[in-house]
């Protein structure tokens, strides 16, 4: 089922949480809201599921205006950053919950909450109280608690910031396998950009109460529309360059003494922002080949995979990853630096 | 919204609960008592007996009886109020909250009991009487070899100094009755000359007008201003408190009954109120162990009574002294002249 | 779609009400039935419709209307806000005409002159509002909270939005509107013109704020008396609470239970009985006295009389309390903090005097504020021991009950009085604040806590165990108070003061309860059981509404529902028999009254509780259970109320054990029929039969006990995870 928002506005007295915004999420689809903490992702997560109504602006559930609907007249459910499991109840009871409160029969109601428990790899833990699970199982019975609903829309808010690094990634591609599968229509709140890319059919970016841009998590990092928003996908260093138009959809810029051309349709002759992503920077010993970006390593680091340099340059210090491990590259060596087209980006002009 | 449903069903019940006044309108009526709870329930009892009313009967004392008729005027819940000092009743009467009655019982009556009817304008009569006076506690007067007051004279000497107890006149109607007996006595400014060197001896105005005799009682203190069958009752009790009437004269309360203006059952208000007057009813006082002067002159006086024959009672002016006016000024003035004084 | 049902159904019910019951309150009560065959012809027993149609009771016909108007919309097929829109205003302009012509003519027509002048004189009156018109009201006010919910308001949710109306009402009809009645009499003379000059006179009275005392010229006026009073008990039973807290947490000291009951006691002790105690005790014939001049010839003195008596009253009975806010706060002290400070080279006692006692601060602040206002708010101590040294609450009660009957002068120094215990909030919000230091946090405090340094431990046992000493004994003589003839003269042991209250007698029909005491008994506990768990359920609800729900006019909310505990109970009972006696809400002399005045005067302490232990659990479990399906009083009752138990509890506790000790606010209250404990007991005080008083409150004191250990059996105990130190979510 869809989702969709018209000029939606949140206002708490006089602070504005949402300024305005329109999306729409297309039924069978995952997308996320990303974006800093404030910049307004779950105020919208939480108008989705009614716990906040609209200040302004309509809100569609599967075509339906839900806008002045409180949340238990809604069709939707959600997982929580803390889980808000019940800590009075056992694990069946939690996800028995939902169900009953709908008016199903007990007996059903707890066949239907094995099954989804079942789902989440939980069998044989309904009788546990939900502080006898890890935080990974608290998550399942979250999620299962959600699904056996089937909700039109089941809403994710920072489901996986309690988690630790390696349970993050295993129950992140548990949401996505279990979300295909079902063909649900999910709404992710993070602020992670490597966790939304990885679970997204398309994501939000949101700033300060507005949409920064919208699109596939490979639009987004490869054709930020924004300084913010290469900052924010992924990392980039910032830089001033002079553009040059080539041909229509082809342009050089011009950053310290390299010149590199890249496809691009809208940019204008004459100075300009630029995103240089640092895994597009190719680190040698000066002398390079021509055209290459000369500058000077201030700062080295090895972090296992791959190393870290701050390099000063002409066109400002840059940062730049190196998967080269076995020869590195010391503080103060001279070094002459290649950008690869695909790595910078024309941000603002 | 069942939950809400419920709720309001709840409400409604306790509605329900509430607005179920006793029932049948006729056969019933509402005192209010300001005499002793064992008397105010023989009263009830009896005429319930006697007429077949139902009485509901709610004992408060008379300030706050008055208190209650004042904030009820414009609806009054009340029909009688028997009992309590004069006073209150007069001031009722001055402020329109009572009914003009005339008992046809009337002629039984002392004449203070008919006097106090008149100088009302006939909306309050008298039922009892009790003499002002002095109470003391025997086995305290021993240990300090003091003699027992006899006069008012007596309690400016220094032997009961911080030994006397009587009421704040703020509060109480006894102690009102003393500072205007004090006035009628020896004049106003005379009077208050008496307070304030008495004051030296005082050990505490309290806020009740029964409280000093109970302290003497209790041996708190060896001296009370009270009325005097107060401590007959106390006396009764097992306590070493005997009493006294000065000689140079004393005053006296009036215990007073009166109709609620505006009574929702204003027939047997009146049917009580004659009935309160008979003998047979001012009997009931003795059966309660309370000691006052009965006002039908047919009531025979209890053996334990103070007798007013044995008293020199001066000549209480209750149409002048029971006037808010006249009562709010001296107790002004009392309020000034000796209740601000330093404590001894 | 549910909605549209619900404003269906309270139309109807309202039109219901306004067609099939007495609009007007009756005097035979609606359980007599008299009023059925009446509905329509008896101008007594009318409906709504019958008052209108065939009394001429005009102005009724737009509050009937409102709600045919509110059956139409809902019948119609609207859009939802459209719904809302039309909803909203028919029952507003409903509701402002109920409430105009409900105010406006009374017992003699207009109730205001100035209606007399604009509208010319009106021959019909109107009695009290009677089950139809309640119902109607009930309804009307429903149908607004829908129209709110229906447009977006409220979370667009009707159960929360009736929640906040209902309460709001309440409050409004049973707080505010008595309190500012009374208040306004404060600025009227005696005929009831408005004098505002008046006010002025009556407080700058020398009697109120001379000074004469420290001059050592005379008295000082009752309000710097009240004032001395209040800081002396709210200095005194902090440290004394505090001095017991440590004990109990931080010593081995062997009986600590016996103190946490002794404690307890206070609490449930009738009023007077700790004042009566003590001049058994202390008084001049008192046993210390007694024993003072047989053995060394010591004059016995009535120091008990005055300042000194109230002063150790109130410690004795307020300390517990003051105990109750600092135990928590105590225990909340995060024990790895004071072990931070040893590890820093702080010793044991400037770990205390420099971490742990500046960590309790603002629990501190919290009991000395409330020790202060329970003091200002004491009435039976200081009637009792306060000999002439009188405080506000006293004069208050004589200027109402006293030679005077002064009814401005009462309200003048109630106002004065509500406007020390309002400064006392202020300072304590804008000095402390609402933040607490003590945190327990999720993460589970794995220290342990720290000894007391011998010269606080000590120091605290001094304090204390003297206090103990003497509340044990005060006990210990009021209970055989009432188990000999009479107290100080005759001590033979005899159960006739039991036999008295209650005595129950067989006969040919079965019992009877001949017991002077078993009507007033009865009574109580009947009306202490109707008012516990309605003032528990409407403490808890707002207590729900001020933390979870985000609405305009909270803050005012919450101010409100402080209000009544801040003003003393002779000034609400006054106030209540003055707002209530008159039409439109005409219940003087009902039990109902009474029920009312201890809920709404008791509310505040459930309100805080639930406030306080709600905000200790995770709002996202609330959210977690509206998203799925769980509408707003299922989520009240599924989740909010099971995981409050502990508050639950002392709610229901405190509504019951308050409505038994209460005196000075139902004096007024109480008829014969229903007459309760308290006041009986105070009667017998007056009358000096202190054997009968005694018993009968140590029978209450009994009663109570069981009462609490009932509550606790019946709510249970909160069922949690093992681990999970606080309740959030999941997380343990």
């Amino acid at each position: 089922m869809s989702v969709e928002f018209r000029d939606v506005v949140k206002r708490y007295g006089t602070a504005t949480a949402v300024a305005g915004i329109s999306f729409t999420v297309e039924a069978g689809t995952l997308v996320t809201l990303l974006g800093p903490s404030g910049c307004g992702k779950t105020t919208t997560l939480r108008m989705i599921a009614g716990l906040e109504l609209p200040s302004e602006g309509r809100i569609l559930i599967a075509g339906r205006d839900v806008t002045n609907l409180s949340a238990t007249q809604r069709d939707v459910s959600m997982v929580f950053q803390s889980y808000a499991l019940f800590p009075h109840m056992s694990v069946l009871e939690n996800v028995c919950y939902g169900l009953r409160r709908s008016g199903m029969a007990k007996a059903a109601a707890d066949a239907r909450a094995r099954e989804g428990l079942k789902q989440v790899g939980l069998a044989g833990f309904e009788e546990r109280q939900p502080s006898e699970l890890s935080g990974g199982q608290q998550q399942r019975v979250a999620v299962a608690r959600a699904l056996v609903l089937k909700p039109s829309v089941l809403l994710f808010d920072e489901p996986l910031s309690n988690l630790d690094a390696r349970l993050r990634r295993q129950m992140r591609e548990e949401i996505r396998e279990l979300q295909q599968r079902l063909g649900l229509t999910v709404v992710y709140v993070t602020h992670d950009q490597q966790e939304a890319m990885a679970v997204s059919d398309r994501i939000i970016v949101m700033n300060a109460g507005r949409i920064e841009q919208q699109g596939g998590p490979r639009d987004l990092y490869e054709r930020p529309a924004t300084p913010f928003l290469a900052r924010f996908m992924g990392e980039s260093n910032p830089a001033r360059g002079d553009v040059r138009r080539l041909a229509p959809g082809k342009v050089s810029v011009r950053l310290g003494e390299a010149e590199i051309e890249i496809a691009d349709t809208h940019a204008a002759d004459g100075e300009a922002t630029v995103a240089v992503r640092p895994e597009a920077i190719t680190v040698e010993p000066a002398p390079g080949p021509s055209g290459a970006l000369s500058g000077k390593i201030a700062k080295a680091s090895y972090l296992g995979t791959h190393m870290e340099y701050s390099i000063d340059t002409a066109a400002g210090t840059l940062f730049a990853t190196c998967p080269r491990v076995e020869r590195p590259l010391s503080a103060g060596t001279a070094v002459a630096l290649t950008l690869a087209p695909r790595g910078v980006i024309i941000v603002g002009q | 919204m069942r939950t809400a449903t419920a709720g309001i069903a709840s409400f409604l019940a306790l509605g329900a609960l509430a607005f179920a006044t006793p029932a049948s309108a006729q056969g019933v009526l509402n005192v209010y008592c300001s005499v002793q709870v064992e008397w105010c329930t023989l009263i009830a009892n009896e005429f319930q007996k006697a007429s077949g009313i139902k009485v509901s009967m709610t004992q408060k004392g008379s300030g706050e009886t008055i208190a209650q008729l004042k904030a009820e005027a414009q609806n009054p819940k009340g029909d009688v109020w028997f009992g309590g000092t004069g006073d209150p009743h007069l001031q009722a009467a001055e402020e329109g909250l009572t009914e003009v009655y005339k008992s046809p019982k009337m002629g039984e009556l002392h004449p203070w009991a008919v006097k106090q009817n008149t100088d009302s304008g006939g909306k309050t009569v008298g039922i009892y009487a009790g003499a002002l006076g002095f109470g003391f506690n025997t086995e305290l007067l021993a240990k300090k070899n003091a003699k027992a007051p006899a006069c008012w004279a007596d309690l400016l000497k220094p032997e009961f100094k911080g030994e006397i107890q009587m009421a704040n006149p703020n509060s109480s109607g006894t102690a009102y009755v003393a500072i205007a007996t004090l006035v009628q006595l020896m004049g106003e400014e005379k009077a208050f000359e008496y307070l304030k060197k008495m004051h030296a001896n005082i050990n505490a105005y309290t806020r009740s007008g029964t409280a000093p005799m109970k302290a003497v009682a209790r041996g708190e203190t060896m001296v009370s201003i009270s009325f005097v069958h107060d401590g007959v009752t106390e006396a009764l009790a097992g306590f070493p408190v005997k009493t006294a009437t000065p000689c140079e004269g004393t005053g006296y309360e009036i215990g007073s009954m009166s109709i609620v203006k505006g009574a929702r059952n204003m027939a047997n208000a009146k049917k009580f109120y004659d009935w309160a007057l008979t003998p047979e009813a001012q009997n009931l006082e003795a059966q309660a162990k309370q000691f006052q002067v009965p006002s039908n002159k047919a009531t025979p006086l209890p053996p334990e009574a103070p007798k007013f024959a044995d008293m020199k009672l001066i000549d209480y002016d209750q149409a002048k002294y029971g006037k808010s006016a006249e009562r709010k000024r001296l107790i002004a003035r009392w309020d000034n002249e000796v209740g601000a004084l330093p404590k001894p | 779609m549910r909605m549209p049902r619900v404003p269906l159904a309270w139309s109807a019910a309202g039109l219901l009400a306004a067609v099939a019951l007495p609009w007007y309150a009756l005097q035979e009560g609606l359980d007599s039935g008299v009023w059925l065959t009446g509905l329509w012809a008896s101008e007594d027993y009318a409906s709504g419709l019958g008052q209108l149609i065939a009394h001429g009771r005009w102005w009724l016909a737009p509050v009937l209307l409102a709600l045919a108007a509110s059956l139409v919309v809902s019948l119609l097929p609207l859009e939802r806000e459209r719904r809302g829109s039309l909803l909203l205003l028919a029952s507003g302009i409903g509701l402002v005409l109920f409430v105009a012509q409900a105010l406006g003519i009374g017992l003699r027509g207009w109730t205001a002159d100035w209606l007399n002048v604009l509208l010319g004189e009106l021959e019909a009156r109107q009695v009290g509002i009677g089950a139809g018109g309640a119902l109607v009201f009930i309804a009307l006010l429903s149908l607004l909270s829908i129209g709110l919910a229906l447009r977006g308001s409220f979370g667009g949710d009707a159960f929360v939005a009736g929640a906040v109306t209902t309460v709001g009402a309440s409050i409004v009809l049973f707080t505010a509107w008595p309190i500012l009645r009374i208040l306004l009499q404060a600025f009227q003379d005696g005929d009831g013109a408005f004098m505002p000059a008046l006010v002025i006179d009556r407080l700058a009275a020398e009697k109120i704020w001379s000074l004469r005392c420290l001059t050592g010229g005379g008295r000082c006026g009752v309000a710097w008396n009240t004032l001395f009073l209040a800081l002396g008990c709210g200095a005194g039973t902090t440290a004394l609470g505090l001095a017991f807290a440590l004990i109990v947490t931080r010593t081995s000291f062997a009986y600590k239970k016996t103190l946490r009951v002794l404690t307890v006691l206070p609490i449930i002790t009738p009023p007077f009985v700790i004042g009566l105690a003590l001049i058994l005790v202390f008084g001049r014939s008192g046993l210390v006295n007694q024993f003072l001049e047989w053995s060394m010839g010591v004059p016995s003195t009535r120091w008990i009389y005055g300042f000194q008596g109230v002063f150790l009253a109130q410690l004795l009975a307020f300390t517990p309390v003051a105990f109750l806010v600092l135990i928590g706060v105590v225990e909340g002290v995060s024990p790895t903090l004071e072990e931070a400070s040893q590890t820093l080279r702080a010793d044991r006692w400037a770990t205390f005097s420099t971490v742990s006692l500046p960590l309790m601060r603002p629990g501190l602040a919290n009991a000395f504020l409330v020790g202060f206002i329970e003091s200002i708010a004491d009435f039976g101590n200081p009637i009792v021991l306060g000999g002439d040294y009188g405080v506000l609450s006293t004069e208050i009660y004589f200027a109402v009950v006293g030679a005077q009957l002064d009814y401005g002068r009462a309200a003048a120094l109630a106002l004065l009085l509500l406007v020390f215990a309002l400064g006392a909030f202020f300072l304590q919000r804008h000095v402390v604040g609402t933040r607490s230091y003590a945190t327990i946090s999720g993460k589970g405090d794995s220290g342990l806590p720290t000894p007391l340094p011998d010269r606080a431990r000590r120091a605290a046992q001094w304090i204390a165990l003297p206090w103990a000493g003497i509340t044990l004994l005060l006990y210990g003589f009021a209970f055989v108070g009432g188990l000999v003839k009479v107290w100080g003269r005759d001590y033979t042991p005899t159960l006739d003061h039991y036999a008295k209250a209650f005595a129950i007698e067989r006969s040919a029909d079965g019992l009877i309860w001949s017991g002077a005491a078993w009507n007033s008994f009865w009574t109580t506990v009947k009306l202490a059981a109707i008012a516990a768990p309605l003032t528990a359920a409407l403490g808890l609800l707002a207590a729900w509404l001020l933390v979870r729900q985000r609405f305009a006019g909270r803050a005012t909310l919450e101010f409100a529902t402080m209000l009544s505990f801040a003003v003393p109970g002779t000034v609400i009972g006054v106030a209540y028999v003055f707002a209530f006696n008159v039409p439109p809400i005409e219940i003087t002399g009902t039990a109902m009254i009474i029920v009312l005045c201890f809920i709404f005067r008791n509310m505040p302490v459930g309100v805080r509780a639930g406030m306080a232990a709600m905000s200790q659990i995770d709002r996202s479990l609330d959210e977690a259970s509206l998203t799925l399906r769980g509408r707003a009083p299922q989520t009240l009752i599924y989740v909010v109320l099971p995981l409050l138990r502990p508050a639950i509890v002392g709610a229901l506790v405190y509504g019951f054990v308050r409505a038994v000790t209460t005196v000075s606010a139902v004096v007024f209250l109480v008829t014969a029929e229903y007459e309760l404990a308290t006041t009986y007991i105070i009667l017998r005080v007056i009358n000096g039969d202190y054997g009968l008083a005694i018993a009968y409150s140590c029978a209450l004191i009994v009663l109570m006990l069981a009462v609490i250990l009932l509550i606790q059996f019946l709510v249970g105990e909160r069922r949690l995870g093992r681990r999970a130190p606080q309740i959030q979510g999941g997380r343990a």
